[in-house]
Formats: C-alpha cells, structure tokens, sequence
C-alpha cells in the first residue's frame, strides 16, 4: 500500500494541497465511486450486519443497509448544488465562511472533527475486535500496527493515495464477499442445509427471524441508524473529499451506483449471520449459546484455516481503506479549516501541505487512543449507532444554509450549537441530572435533527440574512474556496 | 416467513448483485484509469446536466422498488 501511494505520489504529481486533498476534482468515475463505497461499506460492517441478524433475522440486513445508502441519495442535492457554487473546493466546511463567517465555521470543524474521529475509532475497533479475536494477537498491538501503516501511506499520497489504496481494497472486498462469504456458506453445508439447521435452532423464533416484515426491532436498530448515519453522508468530510475529487459532471452517478452497490456488499455480510444463526443457538445472556455481538467472530471461525488466514489478509485491506478516509479527512480539516483558516492566514501551499501529512500522523495516534478506550468500555453497536449523533445536528442547518438565502449566522449557529448539547446531554447524562429524561436513541436524534431545524429556522424568521448565492458561484473567490492558490 | 427456496433465492440474488457491482466498478477503471488526459483541474469539467441527474434518481427509484417488494413478499 506504502508503495502504491508513492507511485500515484509521483504519477498525480501530488505536490500542492488541491491534488493532497481533494485530488484536482478530476477523478474518473470508476476509481471515485470505488473509493465512496469502499469508504461507506466500512469493515465495521463485518461485525455490525452479523450482529444485526443476530438481533432481528433477515430483517437485519435491509435495518442496517438501507440507512447506510440512503445516505447516497441524500447527499446528491446537496453535492450538485456544492459542485455548482464550488466547482473546485478544497472542503466543504470551508463553504461555511462563504455562507456564513468563521464563527459558524469553526462550529461546523468541531461537529465533524468530533465525528470523524469516532468514525476512525469505529474501523479500527473492527480491526482489534475481529483480527484479534481470531488470531490470538493482542488487539492493541493489532491496532497499532494498523494505523502506523496507514498513516504512513496517507503521509505520502494524501487523498489520491487514499482513492488509489482504496480502489485496491474495494477489490478486496468484492473478493471478500463474492468469494469466501460463499466458502463460509458452503463450509456450513450451502444455503439449503443453513436454512434447515436455522429453522432447527431458532425454534419457534424461526417464525420472527426468518420474516422481511420482523418491524418490532425498528425503534432500536433502523431508527437510530436511520437518524444518524443515514444523514451522514452529508456531513461526513470524507464523502465530500471525494465528492469534490470526482469529475463533477458525473456527480450524482458515482453517488448513486456507489451507493446501491453498498448495499450488495452489505447484503453479502448478513450470510455471516445466517451461518451463525445456523450453526450457533443465539443467548443473550451469553449463557448457553453464542451472543449475537459475537455471532461473525464466532461463524468467521468455521471457515477452513488457510481460507481464513487468507480472509484476515483481505480483511486487513478492507479496513485500511475505511480508516485512511477517515485520516485523510482530519488531514484536510487540520491544514484548510483549522491552520490555514484560523492560526495562519498566510501560510504556503507547502505549509499546509506539511501540516496535512503532521496531522495524519497525529490522529492516528489519537484514533488508536480511542479505539483502545472503546474496546474496554463500549458494545460495538452502540458505538456505530452514537457515531453518527453529530450529523443530527448539522444536517438540517446545512440544507437550510444551501437551499434558503435568509437563513443566518446567527440560526445556523443557535441551531447546531444548542442541538448538539442537548442531544450530548440527553445522550451521556443521567436520571441524577436537572430535566434530564431517559430516551431511547432514535428518539434523542429526532430531538437533535428537530432542534436544529426549528432552531435555524425560527432565529432566522427574526435575524434573516439575505444571502445571494449567485455570487458565490460567479465569484473567482469562490473558485478557490476562500484561499486556495491562483493557478 | 421465508422458506428455503426464498432464502436460496435470495442468496443468489444478493451474490449475482455484488458481483455485477464489483465488475461494473472494475470495468468502468480499466477502461477510465485514474484521471481524464489533458485536465489539470476539475473546473474544467461542466455541471452536471440535469437529463443525467434524472437517469440517476431513476436508478435510485427502481432500487427502492426492489427493497420494498423484497419486503412485501418475505
């Protein structure tokens, strides 16, 4: 992977920030879409649509896939109309002083330095979780490994080493799903005999898990994935990178076959499921029988050894490909929106360059940190799904601010700032706090999205702005995204 | 509830699709590469045209057809 990025380094010429993090905005449409969905189908998925199905059947896998590419269809307003007032931005956050002022920026760069972060945490805690538990190494030392090669790579190559590396893992992971899920399913018998021994060992819950229409665990598992990472993709700094890296009048079709091809790949994992399903009694309790949070661990173990250490290998790509998106994102955010954009604006091309490749190093480090803590302290689930709490906040705001000319500073800031703080209260306090009330997930993402929207939109009925958004799109500052270099 | 040649069939189906993705993903960068010869920067390419944004909700209504009859029927 190292030396695939250094020779795209020397072959894309990625010597300024433009090619480092949005790679010029000339990506072709093959190498941008598998790099979007490589980036979406996340190698926590390996863990995540098991467990789905182990909680809900075969339900579990439209509850966890349908959110995470309704994402996909979201975003195409968004990114079209981006494209048009940005044709070659650098960040999407960096919109935000366009629109708005560094104020209602740096509020947007701490929503997604927050979510990228536990974004990264979320893929390497797949790692850790998965090639640890499989192979006997520590998870740390697994992890660790992990992020120094990645942030060695992304150090070198910036996003076209990422698209490039990510288009080698999206085979991968083709080859992971379309061969050895298959071997797995065979290894239990084939599809035939794995039904027969799921209707054996689900018994009179074969009914409820073996049904599409299974809707009762929709409030714990559909909803919150729904509501937080189904808006995602809006807010999610590495969807925008390559966004803005693909030739943009292709815009709205890598999104879409991107998108929908991620929920065949998804679909694929739930096979994992049904072979644990088949071959494991579900407890959960853990007594007795196999928890679902530990169904994939569990099932990958029935796969023949040589498969399996070859899966691990193939793993191991999958999961570069969906934290080195996450890296190259905190790159960009550090060097454009926090060190160019507030510490200094006179910085080079080679000094932001340089902060980039500093950062990515540093957040690895901080992204192992977290997933070290996580580990220990927090179900796997439950961290997927809190992950995407950040986009309640910001994504209503973001769609206000792009389709509503008097939405103002002012509202957009009173909408995130005071959605997200209570959401987080909401989310970490508890019953010994002041008005605090418990609810379920789902329930405290609606509260954010609602806040954010009625806030944005009431302040700005009584403090409008009256923005002209057609001098953004015919303004050369714009062109450069407030900053960029004139080429 | 589903039963075993709905299962079987469904199997198929979601195996038949990534693979139809993966290929068609492959194909489009063999036959693309990395970036368009003679650009040196995505403003050079024109907005999108609003008959290929059409095509491509298209595509997406037709996929939530699927998943909705998928539904219906299991």
């Amino acid at each position: 992977m190292i030396a695939l990025a250094y020779y795209i380094y020397r072959q894309q010429n990625v010597t300024d920030t433009s090619e480092f993090v949005t790679a010029g905005g000339r990506a072709q449409l093959g190498l941008a879409t598998a790099s979007f969905a490589v980036t979406w189908m996340w190698a926590g998925d390996v863990l995540g649509v098991p467990e789905y199905v182990g909680f809900v059947g075969v339900a579990g896998m439209w509850m966890y896939a349908a959110p995470a590419v309704l994402s996909g269809l979201l975003v195409i307003p968004f990114a079209l109309r981006m494209r048009r007032l940005f044709p070659q931005g650098y960040t999407y956050s960096e919109y935000f002083i366009e629109r708005f002022d560094r104020r209602a920026h740096l509020v947007v760069i701490l929503v997604i330095l927050y979510t990228m972060i536990l974004g990264g945490v979320v893929q390497l805690y797949v790692g850790g979780f998965v090639i640890g538990g499989l192979t006997g190494i520590d998870p740390n030392v697994v992890m660790a490994l992990l992020m120094t090669i990645i942030g060695l790579y992304i150090l070198v190559g910036g996003l076209w080493g990422s698209l490039t590396t990510d288009f080698v893992q999206f085979v991968s992971a083709i080859v992971l799903v379309v061969v050895f899920v298959p071997i797995l399913l065979f290894t239990a018998g084939g599809p035939a005999i794995v039904y027969e021994d799921m209707v054996a060992n689900l018994g009179e819950d074969a009914s409820v898990y073996l049904s599409m229409q299974n809707f009762e665990p929709i409030g714990d598992f559909f909803l919150p994935y729904a509501l937080g990472l189904g808006v995602w993709g809006v807010v999610s700094l590495s969807t925008w990178q390559r966004v803005f890296a693909v030739r943009r009048d292709k815009t709205s079709r890598f999104l879409t076959i991107g998108a929908i091809g991620v929920f065949t790949i998804i679909s694929m994992y739930a096979i994992i499921g049904f072979v644990g399903l088949a071959a494991f009694e579900v407890s959960f309790d853990g007594e007795g029988g196999v928890h679902p949070e530990d169904l994939s661990i569990e099932a990958l173990g029935l796969l023949p050894e040589w498969s399996l250490i070859v899966f691990l290998l193939v793993l191991l790509m999958v999961l570069g490909s969906s934290t080195d998106s996450y890296l190259t994102a905190l790159a960009s955010l550090t060097s454009r929106d926090i060190y160019y954009q507030n510490v200094d604006r006179e910085a080079s091309d080679e000094d932001q360059l340089r902060v980039a490749r500093v950062a990515s190093l540093v957040f690895a480090f901080v992204i192992f940190l977290g997933t070290v803590w996580a580990l220990d302290n927090v179900g796997f689930v439950t961290l997927l799904l809190v992950s995407g709490i950040g986009a309640t906040g910001l994504a209503g705001p973001f769609a206000l601010s792009l389709f509503w000319r008097r939405t103002s500073t002012v509202g957009f800031i009173t909408g995130v700032v005071v959605s997200q703080l209570v959401s987080g209260y909401l989310l970490l306090g508890n019953a010994s706090l002041p008005l605090w009330t418990d609810f379920a997930l789902w329930e405290i993402m609606a509260i954010g999205h609602v806040l954010a929207i009625s806030l944005t939109t009431a302040v700005s009925l009584v403090r409008p702005d009256d923005f002209d958004f057609e001098a953004i799109a015919d303004s050369e500052k714009a062109v450069r995204s407030d900053g960029g270099e004139s080429r | 509830m589903m039963g075993q040649t709905g299962f079987i069939v469904l199997v198929a189906l979601i195996w038949a699709s990534a693979t139809a993705f993966g290929g068609l993903i492959v194909y489009w960068f063999l036959v693309e590469g990395f970036a368009e010869e003679g650009i040196t920067e995505g403003g050079q390419f024109a907005p999108e045209d609003r008959s290929y944004t059409h095509r491509s909700l298209m595509i997406w209504a037709g996929f939530f057809a699927i998943i909705l009859l998928l539904i219906a029927i299991w």
